[in-house]
C-alpha cells in the first residue's frame, strides 16, 4: 500500500509518494528526480536518509555475497569482482579451479587462482602468469578460451576461461568396464591432435597432456586444459622456470627426455607427440603403456627402458588393428628422434587406420628392433651394442662441427651455471650446480634419480670449482681436542699466532708458517673467555670467566718463548665483564661491565690504560653493534646512532627483535653491516644522511647459522664459520653472494681469523686440529726442463711411479729422432738417445715407459718402426717394422699390450709377453683415403681405440663409429673408460660416451685446431693444446675452463704426471712443466688446487 | 542463551568468565572463529594452518577472559581479540617460515620492507573487513530466522544477488512495491542487529 506523506508545509502537495521515493533511490536518481523538491522539503530529507543508509546496507551485502564471503562453508577463497563463486570444481599444486558466475555478460567461466592467492612465491606466480599467456594466445575449438584476467583486491591473479560442461577423459575412461573401441576412440583422438597441432603451430608445447587435462563435453567434443606445464618453443631452455631441474607435470606421463637425463633431445613438439601416444593406447587397451611402480625412481627407469608392449597383445581379442600397433609404437619411440616429427603426420596416420588405408610407418629397421630387443633383453645387450654401431652415423648439428647429444637441460644447466659464475654471480651457478647434484633436493628425490655417489662428487666438485677454493697450507693436531679448544687470534706483527682453551692451563703461541708451539704459559685457575691482541700488538687482554676478571699485560714475545709469561699484576683489572673490545685504532679497549651498566675507555697510551671515559651504557652494546672508528670518535653520539639504528636493524631483520641476529661485522664508517641469523646473512646499508631509504640483502645459507667470523684486512672479504660441519664461507663484503665456500672440516671451529698480511686463514677446530689456508693466489712459475738434444718435442709420457717423464720427438741434427728421459721431480736430464735414420720419417712421435721397467722404453716411428730402447743395456732395438707410418704408441699396463695406430686406419696391437701383434688391422679400409689414424688410447676394459683423421673413432672390438665431420688429431680416455676426450681440427675438444650409445659433447673450443689432449690421473683434469700455443686446462665434470695459457711454438704432446700434481708440455720449442703446487700465476688457481689436493681430501664434501 | 540475550559486553564477560558455560562458548566460538580464520588466510596461512592458529587464538582468548585480563574501560572485546589472533597467525606464519628449507636468495636489492613479510600488510584493516563480514553473516542468520523465507529470498535474490528488479517480481509474482518494501523493511532490521553485534 503506498503511503503519501502529506507536509503541511509549503509544496507539501509536491511530496513525492515512498514508492516514487524508493523507485527513484533504488534506481539511483534520486536526485536527479528529486533534488529539487529534496533542498525544500525536510520531511522527505528525513526519508531520504535512511533510504541512503539502507543503500549502504545492501551495497555491502552485495559486495559480500559476489564475494563468497556470506556462504556458509569452510571456504575462504574470494571471487574477483564481477563474479560469484559457485563452487570449486578442481584443487591442486598450480592453483584452485572455481566454477563461477560472471555477472556481465552472465554466463559460467572457469576461474582459475593460484593456490595461495597473492601469497605465492615468484616461481608460482610466473608459472601462472605463462599460464595465462599461453591460453590468451591460443584460439581454437578444442581448447579452452581464455575470457579474461586481473587481480583481485586481495592482489592474487586470477583468470576466468570457457567453462566446458562434462567429465575428463580420465573419468570417462575410468568408468569403462571396457577399453574404447578403436572407431570411437580414433575421431576424438584426432580431435585432440588437432588441438595439440595448432598449439605447435603458434608456438606452444602442451608438456603435460594426459586423460584428466582434457574435457568431454556432452557431444563427445575433446576440450584440451591445463597448460599450467606448457612451455613456448621460442623461449630460451634456461628460462626461470626450467632450468632449476624440477621436473614439471606428472611422472606416469612423462616422455623420456622429461625426466631421463642421457636420453634424448630436451623437450620439443615431440614430447607432446610421446604424451599422445600415451593417451591413444591407454583409451584403446584400458591400461596404460607400461606397468605402473610405486616407486618414482622405478618409474623414471621404466619411462627411460621399458618398452611398451603392442597394444593389440593387451587384450585378448584382436580388436585392435597391427597398422594402429605400429602407429602407437612409433608415437612412443624413446628417442624423439625416432617418433613422428610432427602431430600432422601423427594425425595422417591415425585417418590411414580409421580409413582402412596404408600408414606411413613401415615395419622396423634391423637397428630398431635390435634396439628395442636389447632394451627388453638385456642379457643381448652386449651383442646388440655392436651391431647397433654398426653403420651407425651420427649427424651433424650446428655450426662448426659442434655436436649436441647430451641431454639439453643438463648441459645448458651446467653452462648456464658457469655464465653465471663468469658474471659475477657465482653462488647462483652454485646453486644451479648444486640443485641438480644434490640428491637432498625436492626434485633429484623426487625424480628417484639415483645420482650414483661419483657423480655426486663429480659434481660437487664442479661447484667447488665454480665457487673456488683455498688451499690447505698446513695442518697439525695441537694435542688439545680434549681440553676444549676455545680460540685462536693471530698476532698483528704475523710471525705467531695464539690458541687457547677454556682451562686456562694452556695457551699456546704458535710460529704462523709452520704451526709449531713456540712457547705456552697457563693462567691458573682462570676460566678463559677471550684473549685479545691490542692491533698494535703490544698488550694483551685475558678475560675470563672467573670473577669476569679482565687482565691486561704487556706483550713479551721472548718471554712467551721462554714460558714466563704471567705478571702478577696486570696492568689494568676490572671485574664483572660482560665484553671487551678493542677499537681499531689500537688505542682504546673498551670494557663494558655488568654491574653498574658503565662501560669504560682505557687509552693505551701515554699512559697505559689510564680510563679516559666513563660513559653510561646499556650492557650489550658491543654485542650488538661493533665498534668502529666513528663509533669511538664520536663517542657521545654513539648512543643516539645506535638507538636510531636499531629500529632499522630491527626491521631489516625481524631476528634481531627476538636476540637471534647478531652484528657481525660493520665497516668503518658503518656503512654496511653484516648480521649473522639463522639460516641467513643479512648485510644492510642503514639510510644515508637524508634518506629514508634503506637496503638490506639476505642470504640464505641453508639451515646454518654463521657463528664466528673474521673480517679480511682489506675489510674486502668475510669469513663466517658455520654451525654444524664446520664450514666456513668467505663473502665479498659488497656482493650478494658467497664467494668461497671452504666447508672442509667435521668437527665445529673454535677459531678462525685471517693474517694480518690478509695471505692466510687459520683455524683451530674443537678437536684440536689447527689450519692454515692460503687466501692469496698461488705464486710461483712453470719451469724448464733441463735442455736435452730434443729439437722438438712431439710426444710427453710418465712412468707410471711418476718419477720420470720420458719426451720424444727430433733431434737437433738432421731431424733424427730423439727420446729423453727427465727425472719429474727436478726435471733434470737423465737419459737420452738419438735415432739416427733419414728424412722426415726419422720422428719419433710417441713414446711410454714398461709399465713392469723404467729403464725400458717403447716408441713408434714414422718410417713404421717400433722401437724398443733399453736404458740398461744402452742399446735400441726394432721388434717391429710396419708397412705404414706409426703414429701413436699407448701401453696397457694390465696386459702388457701395446696399441700402436698406423695411417691407413690401422690399430695395432703388440703383446709384449709374447712379442708378436695379435690384432689384424681394423677393417672398412679406404686404401683409396689412406687415412692417417693419428692417435690411440687404451680403454680399462683392455679396447684399444684410434681416432681418424676422418673424425671416426675405431676399435677393435667394432668398426668405425663416424663421430663428426672433422679431423681427429688425439685421444685419451677417461680413467673409468665411459668416455673419450678427442682433439678435433677446427678448434673442438670432443669428449665421446662410450657408455650411452656413443653421445658425445664439445667440452670447449679453441681458436685454432686441438693438436693434443691428455687428462690428469683422476679424470679431473683436461688439457688441450692447440696450434696456435694455447694450452686450455678444463674440468672436465663441470666443463669449466680453469685456465688458457698461451706457451710459445706449437704444442705437440702433453701429459699430467700421475700424482696429478704437474703437466708436461711439449712443443715444437719448448718443454715446460706446470707444477700445480706451486702455480704459474696465469694457470687458474682454482684449478690448480683441485690437482694440489692430496687424494683424500679431495672429495671432502661439506658436511651440512 | 539466544541471541537476543547477547547483548552488553558486560553480560558477555561475566559469562565467558564462566568457563563452565558452554552455550556461551559455543557461541563464541560460533561467532569469532570464521573472522579469525579468514584472518589467518589473507595473512598467508593455508586454511589448515589458519584453522589451527583460530583454534590456539581462542584458546587464549578463553584462558585470558578466565583470569579476567580484559579490561572492557581499555578497548574493545573485538579489539582485544585482534590482538590474540593477529599474533597467533604472525606466529604460525613464522613457524611456517622457518619450516621451509628456504635456499633461493632474495633479489638483490629490496627495500627493507620488503624483507620483513608482514611488515606492511595492513592486518587490522583485514580485521576490520572480516569482522564487518562475520558481523553482517550473524545478522544475515538472524534476519533468516525471524521472517518468513519467502520474504527472505525475495532479499536476498534482490539485494544479495543483484537480480534485477524485474527478475525478482516475475520470479516471486509480486509487484515491485513489495520488493522495494521488503528491502527497506529488512535493511532496517540489519542496521540494528550490526549495531548489536558491532557493539561486542
Amino acid at each position: 500500500m503506498d503511503e503519501v506523506d502529506v507536509d503541511a508545509s509549503a509544496g507539501a502537495a509536491l511530496c513525492p509518494s515512498r514508492t516514487e521515493l524508493l523507485a527513484a533511490s533504488e534506481d539511483g536518481v534520486l536526485d536527479e528526480r528529486h533534488g529539487d523538491h529534496l533542498a525544500t522539503c525536510a520531511t522527505c530529507r528525513v526519508r531520504v536518509t535512511e533510504l541512503r543508509e539502507n543503500a549502504s546496507v545492501f551495497s555491502a551485502l552485495r559486495d559480500l555475497g559476489t564475494s563468497g564471503r556470506l556462504q556458509d562453508d569452510d571456504e575462504v577463497g574470494d571471487a574477483p569482482a564481477g563474479y560469484t563463486l559457485v563452487r570449486e570444481i578442481h584443487r591442486g599444486g598450480q592453483g584452485v579451479v572455481y566454477e563461477a558466475r560472471e555477472h556481465s555478460p552472465s554466463r559460467i567461466v572457469a576461474l582459475k587462482v593460484p593456490l595461495h592467492g597473492r601469497w605465492v612465491t615468484a616461481n608460482q606466480r610466473r608459472r601462472f602468469e605463462r599460464e595465462i599467456e599461453v591460453i590468451a594466445g591460443l584460439r581454437h575449438p578444442n581448447i579452452v578460451t581464455l575470457f579474461a584476467r586481473g587481480t583481485m583486491s586481495s592482489g592474487s591473479d586470477f583468470f576466468a576461461m570457457e567453462y566446458v560442461e562434462g567429465q575428463s577423459l580420465q573419468e570417462l575412461l575410468d568408468e569403462r568396464a571396457e577399453p574404447m573401441p578403436v572407431d570411437i576412440a580414433l575421431p576424438m583422438f584426432i580431435t585432440i591432435c588437432e588441438a595439440v597441432e595448432y598449439a605447435h603451430q603458434v608456438g606452444v608445447i602442451h608438456r603435460d597432456l594426459k586423460p584428466s587435462n582434457i574435457i568431454v563435453d556432452a557431444d563427445d567434443e575433446p576440450h584440451l586444459l591445463d597448460f599450467g606445464m606448457a612451455k613456448l618453443t621460442d623461449e630460451s631452455q634456461l628460462s626461470g622456470l626450467t632450468v632449476s631441474g624440477q621436473f614439471v607435470g606428472s611422472l606416469i606421463w612423462a616422455a623420456p627426455e622429461q625426466v631421463w637425463f642421457t636420453k634424448g633431445d630436451g623437450v620439443s613438439t615431440r614430447t607432446d607427440i610421446y604424451g599422445l601416444g600415451l593417451l591413444l593406447y591407454r583409451m584403446v587397451t584400458g591400461v596404460h603403456a607400461y606397468p605402473i611402480p610405486s616407486n618414482p625412481g622405478q618409474m623414471i627407469d621404466t619411462i627411460g627402458k621399458v618398452e611398451p608392449l603392442r597394444a593389440s597383445r593387451q587384450l585378448e581379442r584382436e580388436v585392435i588393428p597391427h597398422d594402429l600397433d605400429a602407429v602407437l609404437l612409433k608415437a612412443l619411440e624413446k628417442r624423439p628422434s625416432d617418433r613422428y616429427q610432427s602431430v600432422s603426420d601423427l594425425v595422417a596416420d591415425c585417418r590411414a587406420v580409421r580409413d582402412g588405408k596404408d600408414v606411413s610407418v613401415a615395419s622396423y629397421s634391423g637397428i630398431q628392433r635390435l634396439r628395442r630387443s636389447a632394451r627388453r633383453h638385456p642379457w643381448l645387450f652386449a651383442v646388440v651394442t655392436g651391431l647397433l654401431v654398426l653403420g651407425v652415423t651420427l649427424t651433424l648439428l650446428g655450426h662448426r662441427g659442434r655436436i649436441e647429444l647430451e641431454q639439453q637441460r643438463r648441459l645448458d644447466t651446467i653452462a648456464r651455471a658457469r655464465d653465471l659464475v663468469a658474471n659475477g654471480s657465482p653462488y647462483r651457478g652454485f646453486e644451479l650446480l648444486w640443485n641438480l647434484a644434490n640428491t637432498e633436493s625436492p626434485s633429484a628425490s623426487w625424480l628417484g634419480v639415483e645420482v650414483s655417489e661419483y657423480e655426486q662428487l663429480r659434481l660437487r666438485w664442479a661447484l667447488r670449482e665454480l665457487v673456488g677454493t683455498f688451499p690447505l697450507e698446513r695442518s697439525v693436531d695441537t694435542g688439545h681436542g680434549s681440553a676444549l679448544p676455545l680460540g685462536l687470534v693471530v698476532h698483528p706483527h704475523g710471525r705467531v699466532l695464539l690458541i687457547y682453551g677454556v682451562r686456562g692451563d694452556w695457551v699456546e703461541m704458535r710460529d704462523v708458517k709452520t704451526l709449531e708451539v713456540l712457547g705456552r704459559t697457563s693462567i691458573d685457575g682462570a676460566s678463559i673467555r677471550t684473549v685479545e691482541l691490542s692491533p698494535s700488538g703490544e698488550h694483551i687482554a685475558i678475560w675470563s670467566e672467573i670473577g669476569g676478571d679482565l687482565q691486561v699485560h704487556a706483550w713479551d714475545e721472548a718471554a712467551w718463548r721462554a714460558g714466563d709469561v704471567v705478571a702478577e699484576n696486570s696492568l689494568l683489572q676490572a671485574e664483572s665483564v660482560y665484553d671487551i673490545e678493542w677499537a681499531p685504532s689500537g688505542e682504546v679497549l673498551i670494557v663494558e661491565t655488568s654491574t653498574d651498566g658503565v662501560t669504560y675507555l682505557f687509552d693505551e697510551h701515554p699512559a697505559p690504560f689510564e680510563e679516559v671515559r666513563r660513559v653510561g651504557s646499556l650492557p650489550g652494546v658491543l654485542t650488538s653493534l661493533c665498534v668502529t672508528e666513528t663509533t669511538i670518535r664520536g663517542w657521545e653520539s654513539y648512543y643516539q646512532r645506535r638507538h636510531s639504528l636499531a629500529p632499522t636493524l630491527d626491521r631489516a631483520t625481524g631476528a634481531v627483535r627476538e636476540g637471534q641476529a647478531r652484528v657481525a661485522f660493520s665497516t668503518p664508517d658503518d656503512s654496511l653491516f653484516f648480521l649473522t641469523a639463522p639460516n641467513h646473512f643479512i648485510m644492510f646499508w642503514p639510510p644515508k644522511e637524508g634518506e629514508r631509504e634503506s637496503r638490506a640483502v639476505r642470504v640464505s645459507t641453508q639451515r646454518r647459522q654463521a657463528r664466528r667470523f673474521d673480517v679480511h684486512p682489506d675489510l674486502e672479504y668475510l669469513a663466517l664459520e658455520m654451525r654444524r660441519g664446520g664450514g666456513v664461507v668467505v663473502l665479498q663484503i659488497g656482493a650478494t653472494e658467497p664467494v668461497y665456500d671452504i666447508a672442509f672440516h667435521r668437527s665445529s671451529l673454535r677459531g678462525l681469523a685471517y693474517s694480518p698480511a690478509g695471505d692466510a686463514l687459520f683455524t683451530l677446530t674443537a678437536d684440536g686440529r689447527l689450519q692454515r689456508f692460503a687466501t692469496a693466489p698461488l705464486r710461483s712459475a712453470s719451469r724448464g726442463f733441463e735442455q736435452g738434444a730434443c729439437y722438438s718435442h712431439h710426444g710427453v709420457t710418465y712412468s707410471d711411479d711418476g718419477a720420470l717423464i720420458a719426451v720424444c720427438g727430433t733431434a737437433e741434427e738432421d731431424r733424427a729422432g730423439y727420446i729423453g728421459v727427465w727425472d719429474a721431480e727436478t726435471l733434470r736430464l737423465v737419459d737420452e738417445i738419438v735415432v739416427e735414420t733419414s728424412g722426415r720419417s726419422g720422428v719419433i712421435p710417441s713414446v711410454v715407459f714398461d709399465p713392469d721397467d723404467t729403464d725400458r722404453l717403447f716408441a713408434v716411428t714414422y718410417a713404421g718402426a717400433l722401437l724398443e730402447w733399453d736404458r740398461d743395456r744402452g742399446s735400441t732395438d726394432v721388434l717391429y717394422r710396419h708397412a705404414a707410418p706409426l703414429n701413436d704408441i699407448e701401453v696397457d699396463p694390465s696386459t702388457r699390450r701395446l696399441a700402436m695406430s698406423a695411417s691407413r686406419w690401422e690399430l695395432l696391437v703388440w703383446d709384449l709377453e709374447s712379442g708378436v701383434l695379435d690384432a689384424t688391422p681394423v677393417a672398412d679400409i679406404d686404401p683409396k683415403r689412406l687415412g692417417r689414424m693419428p692417435a690411440v688410447a687404451w680403454r680399462p676394459d683392455g679396447v684399444p681405440v684410434g681416432v681418424t683423421l676422418r673424425g671416426d673413432v675405431v676399435s677393435t672390438y667394432h668398426d668405425k663409429v663416424h663421430v663428426a665431420d672433422t679431423s681427429f688429431r688425439d685421444v685419451v680416455t677417461t680413467p673409468d673408460g665411459a668416455q673419450l676426450v678427442i682433439a678435433s681440427d677446427r678448434g673442438d675438444v670432443i669428449v665421446v660416451d662410450v657408455v650411452d650409445e656413443w653421445g658425445a659433447f664439445v667440452l670447449g673450443q679453441h681458436e685454432s685446431d686441438v693438436l693434443s689432449v691428455a687428462i690428469s690421473p683422476n679424470g679431473q683434469l683436461v688439457a688441450s693444446a692447440d696450434s696456435g700455443g694455447t694450452v686450455k686446462v678444463w674440468h672436465l665434470a663441470s666443463r669449466h675452463e680453469l685456465a688458457s695459457v698461451a706457451v710459445s711454438g706449437t704444442v705437440l704432446g702433453m701429459a699430467f704426471s700421475p700424482s696429478g700434481r704437474g703437466l708436461t708440455i711439449g712443443g715444437s720449442d719448448q718443454l715446460t712443466h706446470w707444477d700445480f703446487v706451486q702455480a704459474d700465476e696465469t694457470v687458474n688457481r682454482v684449478g690448480a688446487q683441485i690437482a694440489a689436493w692430496p687424494a683424500e681430501q679431495r672429495f671432502v664434501l661439506p658436511n651440512h | 542463551m539466544s541471541e537476543r540475550e547477547w547483548r552488553t559486553t558486560s553480560t558477555i564477560i561475566d559469562r565467558l568468565r564462566k568457563f563452565d558455560d558452554r552455550t556461551t562458548w559455543d557461541l563464541l566460538v560460533d561467532h569469532f572463529r570464521e573472522p579469525v580464520i579468514r584472518l589467518g588466510v589473507r595473512l598467508g596461512l593455508t586454511p589448515q594452518d589458519a584453522q589451527d592458529a583460530a583454534q590456539e587464538t581462542l584458546i587464549v582468548f578463553a584462558d585470558s577472559m578466565r583470569n579476567g585480563k580484559f579490561d572492557p574501560s581499555k578497548g574493545r572485546l573485538k579489539s582485544w581479540l585482534f590482538g590474540i589472533a593477529h599474533r597467533q597467525a604472525q606466529n604460525a606464519r613464522s613457524k611456517v617460515m622457518r619450516q621451509r628449507a628456504n635456499t633461493v636468495a632474495l633479489p638483490e636489492t629490496s627495500s627493507v620492507a620488503d624483507l620483513v613479510l608482514g611488515q606492511d600488510d595492513p592486518a587490522e584493516a583485514v580485521w576490520e573487513e572480516e569482522w564487518r563480514a562475520a558481523i553482517y553473516k550473524r545478522a544475515l542468520r538472524q534476519l533468516q530466522r525471524e521472517v518468513n523465507p519467502r520474504t527472505y529470498e525475495i532479499f536476498r535474490m534482490s539485494v544479495i544477488d543483484g537480480c534485477a528488479l524485474a527478475e525478482v517480481t516475475e520470479h516471486f509474482g509480486v509487484t515491485d512495491t513489495v520488493v522495494y518494501n521488503t528491502r527497506q523493511r529488512l535493511a532496517q532490521r540489519i542496521k540494528q542487529l550490526l549495531e548489536e553485534y558491532e557493539d561486542v
